[in-house]
């Protein structure tokens, strides 16, 4: 599969503004994805962890 | 691992540790880390010019991900950074026609060099200066004073432009070219301050192959007054225009090896998420003083490395980029421990509160 791969990029790697125009998209697609990715991977450890209350909920709950 | 592109064989791993320590220096400092990772590249094998283009893939994937997370957390002055690309693309292109002059006599090389050794070494300098000066003293924050102040009051031009042929029912006619900042904590200021800016740290950034965000980001922070949080933000936002040009550009003449750039961005995500949460727990000043150890060694390793090519020695290049990449893993290696320090702490609060309440709900249930 990975010979496959750079076989592929070789080929591909021979048309230049289609190559440089793939390349960039690619690196832009991978940096949102990884990024929502990881969002979620935040969130999701958020969710499971026990949230104690912040300083800001105690002063409202003092009525300042 | 053969990259037949680049037709080098590299340890996938090494290029993942790399990655991971680029981009915990993304996400903490805002800079695209070019310097880091074509330093890193070439240590590894990867021939020089590859090395040059895939780092500048890296730098706008790294930048890409890590302006998200800094936008989310409140630190992008959207206006403030659009005011900057408009001046920095500009200055891309004639830094890009300078360079190419110097090319053609000859001279690039040593003068890149030479500039690239002053401008960290100086800006090095500054930063970690400062941060012994705010280690000794502790001096309260300057607002509306210095560098700042000049900035944020000098006139350029008008203050209002009519354009009164665009006048309709949605737009007055009228642009403001004084507005406020209020992410950045600017009342006002010339529009044109930060433009003149991103165009003279676009030249500089083209002039020198890097994405500029070691330069810009001392501007925000000490010529601006920017907090070091928004600063790093908005900064990582400019990247992704310089970072995208240069790889693009690259990748017109097939010198970028996307299969590497790759490998390295994927440990590099998890590195910019720490990176940019540790902001949120790191006081201002050690942030701009580590930054200062880092861009300072940046500097010394710059020197050593032009030093080895006028005495031609290969043994002292490899000691500058040994320098170069060490220095830097132990900068990010001393982020993980105070995010880790950090999330230590709080979450012993954490604790403390909830055994506190269980304790009053049982007094609670007692009664």
């Amino acid at each position: 599969m990975y010979q496959a791969l750079s076989e592929f990029l070789l080929e591909l790697s021979r048309h230049k503004i289609l190559w440089a125009v793939s390349v960039i998209a690619a690196m832009a697609i991978t940096a949102v994805v990884l990024y929502v990715f990881w969002d979620l991977v935040a969130r999701g450890v958020a969710l499971a962890r026990p949230r104690g209350r912040s300083p800001a909920d105690n002063r409202s709950r003092r009525g300042h | 691992m053969h990259f037949p592109i680049a037709d080098a064989t590299v340890s996938p791993l090494l290029l993942a540790l790399l990655g991971m320590i680029v981009g915990t220096m993304t996400g903490f400092f805002g800079v695209g880390g070019g310097f880091l990772i074509t330093g890193g590249l070439l240590v590894l094998g990867v021939p020089t010019i590859y090395a040059v283009g895939t780092g500048l893939l890296m730098v706008m994937g790294t930048a890409i991900t890590s302006t998200l997370r800094h936008r989310r957390l409140g630190n992008v002055d959207m206006r403030l950074a659009v005011l900057i690309v408009c001046g920095t693309i500009p200055g891309v292109f004639a830094g890009e026609r300078v360079n190419a002059t110097l090319e053609h006599a000859g001279v690039a090389g040593p003068v890149v060099g030479a500039v690239y050794f002053v401008l960290l070494l100086s800006l090095g300098s500054l930063m970690v200066g400062n941060w012994i000066r705010q280690l000794r003293y502790r001096p309260g924050p300057r607002v509306g004073g210095g560098l700042p102040g000049w900035f944020r009051s000098v006139r350029l031009g008008p203050d209002r432009l009519r354009l009164p042929m665009l006048a309709g029912a949605r737009f007055s006619g009228e642009v403001n070219l004084r507005p406020a900042f209020p992410r950045a904590g600017i009342d006002e200021m010339s529009a044109l301050v930060p433009t003149f800016a991103g165009f003279t740290i676009g030249f500089v950034a083209a002039l020198l192959g890097a994405g500029g965000g070691f330069l810009l980001m001392p501007f925000l922070v000490y010529g601006l007054g920017i907090p070091p949080g928004v600063a790093i933000g908005t900064d990582l936002f400019q990247i992704i225009i310089t970072g995208s040009l240069g790889a693009f550009l690259y990748s017109l003449s097939g010198n970028v090896d996307p299969m590497i750039a790759v490998i390295m961005f994927a440990s590099a995500s998890v590195g910019t998420q720490l990176g940019a949460l540790a902001t949120r727990f790191v006081n201002a000043s050690r942030i701009l003083g580590l930054f200062g150890v880092t861009v300072l060694n940046a500097g010394v390793a710059v020197g050593l490395g032009q030093l080895a090519r006028l005495l031609g020695s290969g043994g002292l290049e490899q000691v500058s980029q040994a320098l170069l990449l060490g220095v830097s893993g132990a900068v990010a290696v001393t982020i993980l421990i105070l995010l880790t320090a950090a999330a230590v702490s709080q979450a012993r609060r954490g604790r403390r509160l909830s055994a506190l309440r269980e304790a009053r709900a049982a007094r609670r249930r007692v009664v």
